[in-house]
């Protein structure tokens, strides 16, 4: 095992090589330089030539990418286009509404999805298997966008207790309650289709345990139906379920990009369409480059979770 | 896919053809039956189906054209204008059908180009293994560490936000998981008698790979195919909500959402705003359920 987390260790080596490269590739590719934010009325055409050269754009791509990563591993991700403002300041205070969203999204869709995948699958094919097989499907297909809407319709404009967007609530001082109020709807919306793939997973892979040899061993000695369920066969249904946590990690990145732009929350998503509408390359690379990050850590984390929590499983 | 139907070859004696048509037809048939039994995704294709008719017949079944102008600005639902009119007056029924041309365009090209990209290099991974293997392996997790929608907005971004430009960027950067999945079988496949003996025999390994392999991965991928073609609803759905997909005037279900980030419309003006997200939750819904049922139906875990 201590082999194999080695082995995925150094696997991720080239991935987190790729990431970079891939980076670098978006923010080549993309139209404008950092030259153009020097660029005023009183440009010539040989300043912007010495500017270039003093920049390093007129060396070969590689030594380019070496130059950029170099800065990168020390936390210089450029300047922003739009702002001028280096881009590790605008995406720093970013980090913190973000994670906070996510993680209740997270956190919200598994604390109801697990324990209803497992009744889900207990009682197959029993009306509530049925409603609760719907409703997932149901959290699966719905566009964020529309569910958000639908939320601010329902408990915003209509029954006035939830606020439309936002953080806090402007000019107040904010504080917990405050925040929660406004964390609500968009922690729901991400929850929904996660909370959906989750139900389905602990479904199917409840199922798969209830059918083992070793859950009938644990009925026939005489064990209550609870502890069969809850401490044979649910623990074990869990260890698949690590894996698609990483997975997990993705699509709330993505969905927060929407949620957050529909409930104006000030975090990383917001923030991407905010750069987008700029043409904010750097920034945008360096959201993309984050994401893809902890999108890498968390698949490296469930990996290795998974290999030290199912010891059944051989590697070679 | 179409690649791997091929069938009639010379040097194969006519009744192996036969028997194997013939086998095939039974398991066909098993496949339906079973499908059949799964009520959710025989719903599910009964309405994908209409939504194909109306994106087909769109001119037909239109009450009037989706770019003139023909009544009031933002009229309530009434009996000239079924679910009312659109800001700029434009009949939204009208509107309505033919966003499901894009929808479905966009569903099925993107997921045709990534289906063969990644049914090409997943194949490629599988078969030669080793260092070609680990190459296409690690890009496969450089290309699923970036958050789709994310990369997708900056891409489309530096493209231009057009209905072409999407379907190519969906279909370059979606066939991470169809290549794992064709690896894996291609992996446990490889290892057949039947293959050993086709590369005995002196076939061409594109020949060993795309007739003899392949064709036996097809359930997998066809089952992923269908829930892609969801996804891609949902990606051009929330792009062009945000204003970086199909531009105006051209209608899309996810544009048609757009002015309801607006206050006014969202509280006092439904009629513009639910319909469109209807479409695309009932799209993908029974895309989903006939998903699902194609995955039961094809499980070889449940065949008997």
């Amino acid at each position: 095992m201590f082999q194999y987390i080695v082995r995925r260790l150094l696997i991720a080596i080239p991935v987190l090589f790729g990431v970079t490269v891939f980076s670098f590739f978006i923010v080549n590719l993309a139209p404008g330089n950092p030259v153009e934010m020097f660029v005023n009325p009183d440009t010539t055409q040989a300043d912007i030539e010495l500017k270039k050269e003093a920049l390093g754009l007129n060396d070969p791509i590689y030594v380019q990418y070496v130059r950029w990563l170099g800065n990168l591993v020390q936390g210089d991700f450029g300047y922003s286009f739009s702002t001028y403002e280096p881009v590790l300041n605008m995406v720093s205070s970013r980090i913190g509404p973000t994670l906070l969203l996510m993680g209740t999204a997270l956190f919200v869709a598994y604390l109801i999805a697990i324990p209803i995948g497992v009744l889900s699958a207990t009682k197959q094919y029993s009306w509530l298997d049925y409603l609760s097989t719907s409703v997932s499907f149901l959290g699966i297909s719905i566009p964020h966008f529309f569910l958000g809407l639908g939320f601010i319709y329902i408990f915003a404009v209509q029954m006035h207790s939830l606020p439309t967007g936002g953080m806090n609530t402007l000019g107040s001082e904010g504080g917990f309650s405050d925040t929660f109020k406004h964390l609500i709807m968009p922690a729901m919306v991400l929850a929904a289709g996660i909370a959906g793939r989750m139900v389905r997973y602990v479904r199917s892979s409840m199922l798969d345990i209830l059918g083992q040899d070793y859950l009938r061993t644990a009925r026939s000695k005489g064990l209550r139906e609870f502890f069969v369920i809850n401490k044979h066969g649910f623990r074990n249904a869990l260890i698949p379920i690590i894996t698609v946590i990483g997975i997990d990690v993705s699509v709330l990145i993505g969905g927060a990009v929407v949620t957050e732009q529909i409930f104006q929350w000030p975090g990383l998503g917001q923030l991407t369409i905010q750069s987008i509408g700029s043409r904010d390359y750097p920034t945008l690379m360096a959201i993309n480059f984050l994401a893809a990050i902890a999108v890498l850590s968390s698949n490296l984390l469930a990996d290795i979770f998974y290999s030290v929590a199912d010891p059944r499983i051989k590697y070679d | 896919m179409s690649m791997a139907n091929v069938n009639t070859e010379k040097d194969i004696p006519l009744s192996n053809v036969q028997a194997q048509l013939g086998a095939e037809e039974s398991y066909m048939r098993m496949i339906t039956k079973r499908f059949l039994k799964h009520k959710l995704a025989v719903l599910g294709l009964i309405v994908f189906c209409l939504i194909i008719l109306s994106a087909v017949f769109a001119p037909l079944i239109s009450p009037s054209d989706p770019y003139e102008i023909s009544g009031e600005f933002a009229a309530a639902p009434s009996g000239e204008h079924m679910l009312g009119t659109d800001q700029v007056g434009r009949d939204l029924l009208s509107r309505l059908i033919y966003a499901s041309r894009v929808s479905l365009s966009v569903g099925v090209g993107a997921v045709a180009i990534y289906v063969v990209i990644g049914t090409v290099l997943g194949a490629i991974a599988g078969y030669f293994g080793k260092w070609v293997d680990m190459v296409i392996m690690r890009l496969t997790d450089v290309f699923m560490s970036f958050p789709y929608l994310m990369v997708i907005l900056v891409l489309v971004s530096i493209m231009g936000p057009d209905l072409y430009n999407i379907i190519i960027v969906l279909g370059l950067l979606g066939w991470p998981a169809i290549c794992r999945i064709v690896r894996g079988s291609v992996l446990s496949i490889k290892e057949m008698d039947y293959v050993k003996a086709g590369v005995a025999l002196g076939y061409s390994t594109p020949k060993i790979v795309f007739q003899h392999i392949l064709p036996n991965c097809l359930a997998p991928i066809l089952v992923n195919a269908t829930f892609g073609i969801a996804q891609a609803i949902i990606m051009e759905a929330s792009l062009s909500f945000l204003g970086m997909g199909v531009q105006p005037p051209t209608a899309s279900w996810g544009n048609m959402l757009t002015e309801a980030q607006s206050l006014t419309v969202l509280s006092s003006q439904p009629w513009l705003w639910v319909p469109p997200g209807m479409m695309i939750l009932l799209a993908v819904l029974s895309i989903n359920f006939m998903g699902d049922g194609l995955r039961d139906a094809m499980d070889p875990k449940s065949l008997k």
